[in-house]
């Protein structure tokens, strides 16, 4: 014969041992969901600030020989300019003087002056011309608009990084959380339906349910 | 009727009789139960580590292929601006001054006589450019015959591609290349992970059937489907990625 108040300790007993279980089971799959949402997030953090360091170089490129292709047409049209202003000054000085023949060359190098101002336009023409690879003619021929719209996506793929490490470090501290909860369940199996037992079970279960709480932060 | 060891724990009894006490939920259940319960929470605990492992793996393959395309952006771009500056700094600035000298005496030559074109003037700065020429033409590849325009002026598009073909092994670095290689890494990890929530489900079910002793065996199957799900999704992603 069983007596009231054994039965009532014996289903209290099989009653803790469920709520037991069932943190358990609760700290297994938030545990594994966790684990997938840091593996994705930790992922997407790496992949976007690499982006960001490979956009920068790249950017860093463009700007660079942006202003190498700036400097040449400034120094080929520094070059036809000096040409002009020689000839022209020597044919005056050489008129005035009463000398042809330094006029003369005066006003041959006047006019090569016009002849060289087609030829620097002309060989700027072919600087980004076939046969040169994809990558140099992307680079030097890099529009403003282009160079403003990478910028803007390297300032993107940063603020991607930041926003998914974010997620990962709640992802981890989600799975720290949850060891505990493990150590705890663990250890109200170990002192069973008492009093401590069901302080440490109650504990556990608030631990893993908050941490449920934390998928949700992590996932959003 | 005493209860044979292998059939699970029953419901909680009436009061007993000469067939002695009761059997009650909680007490020691089966040893087949409790075996079947622990094998499957030990072979989803394997199962996790396993897959977790090979997801750690897989995940510093990808971050390694990424990293590696930031390597290489850098080798590509440093080689483009350094061919670039090599043209436009070095050899560009001499190119135009041999067209300045070219054009200067030609014009020179053009001179007529009448005009003073015999005069030791236009002598003298003839030999000037002559000697201008003669001294910085061999020097410079940008000028010969292979660059020029027919218009007058040289091809820098030309020149600059057998500069960039001088040098293949960089322009033939390609990051996209390990940049899709990462991806296909990185997908293949996420993928596998999510073997790791039928694996954490096993673990559910196996530490309820520990508790629920009549809905043992039902528990105890679901687990082992569980289980097997997260295998074949493991499986199927490492072969098919």
């Amino acid at each position: 014969m069983i007596y009231p108040d054994q039965a009532a300790k014996l289903r209290s007993g099989v009653r803790f041992d469920r709520i037991v279980a069932g943190v358990i089971g609760v700290i297994a799959v938030v545990a594994a969901v966790l684990g997938v949402v840091h593996t994705d997030r930790s992922l997407a953090s790496t992949h976007a600030q690499l982006t960001a360091s490979r956009l920068a170089a790249d950017i860093s490129a463009r700007i660079a020989i942006s202003s190498l292709a700036g400097n040449l047409t400034f120094n080929s049209d520094e070059a036809v300019l000096f040409l002009e202003m020689e000839g022209n000054d020597r044919a005056l000085a050489a008129g005035l003087a009463g000398n042809a023949g330094a006029a003369a060359v005066g006003g041959a190098m006047y006019d090569a002056s016009k002849q060289l101002k087609a030829q620097v336009a002309a060989t700027g023409a072919t600087v980004a011309g076939s046969p040169l690879d994809g990558y140099a003619v992307n680079l030097i021929e890099t529009t403003p608009e282009e160079f403003e719209a990478e910028l803007a996506e390297q300032s993107r793929q940063v603020d991607l990084a930041n926003d998914a490490g974010w997620h990962d470090r709640i992802a981890i501290m989600g799975l720290s959380f949850l060891a505990l909860a493990g150590v705890l369940a663990g250890l109200a199996a170990v002192l069973r339906e008492g009093r401590a037992g069901w302080i440490v079970v109650r504990v556990a279960a608030g631990i893993a349910v908050l941490t449920t709480l934390l998928v949700i932060l992590a996932i959003v | 009727m005493p209860r044979k060891r292998s059939e699970p724990a029953t419901e909680l009894a009436t009061a007993g009789g000469p067939e002695g006490p009761p059997l009650l939920e909680h007490q020691p259940a089966s040893e087949a139960g409790q075996r079947g319960v622990a094998l499957l929470l030990a072979a989803a605990a394997v199962a996790a580590a396993v897959v977790g492992a090979r997801v750690s793996f897989v995940s510093g393959d990808a971050s390694g292929h990424w990293q590696s395309t930031v390597r290489l952006e850098v080798k590509r771009s440093t080689g483009a601006q350094e061919n670039v500056r090599y043209l436009y700094e070095t050899e560009v600035p001499v190119a135009i001054q041999i067209l300045r000298s070219r054009l200067v005496l030609q014009k020179l030559e053009a001179i007529p006589a009448a005009q003073g074109g015999t005069s030791d003037v236009v002598a003298i700065e003839k030999s000037v450019q002559t000697e201008i020429l003669r001294a910085l033409e061999p020097s410079l590849d940008l000028t010969k015959p292979a660059y020029s325009l027919s218009g007058g002026g040289v091809d820098l598009g030309k020149r600059l591609a057998d500069l960039r073909a001088a040098e293949p092994d960089i322009l033939a670095v390609d990051p996209n290349a390990a940049q899709a290689a990462g991806n296909r890494l990185s997908n293949k990890a996420v993928l596998m992970s999510l073997a790791l929530v039928p694996f954490g489900v096993c673990g559910m079910l196996g530490a309820l059937a520990q508790a629920f002793a009549s809905r043992r065996r039902v528990l105890l199957r679901s687990g082992a489907v569980t289980l097997a799900a997260g295998l074949l999704l493991a499986l199927a992603v490492e072969l098919a990625l």
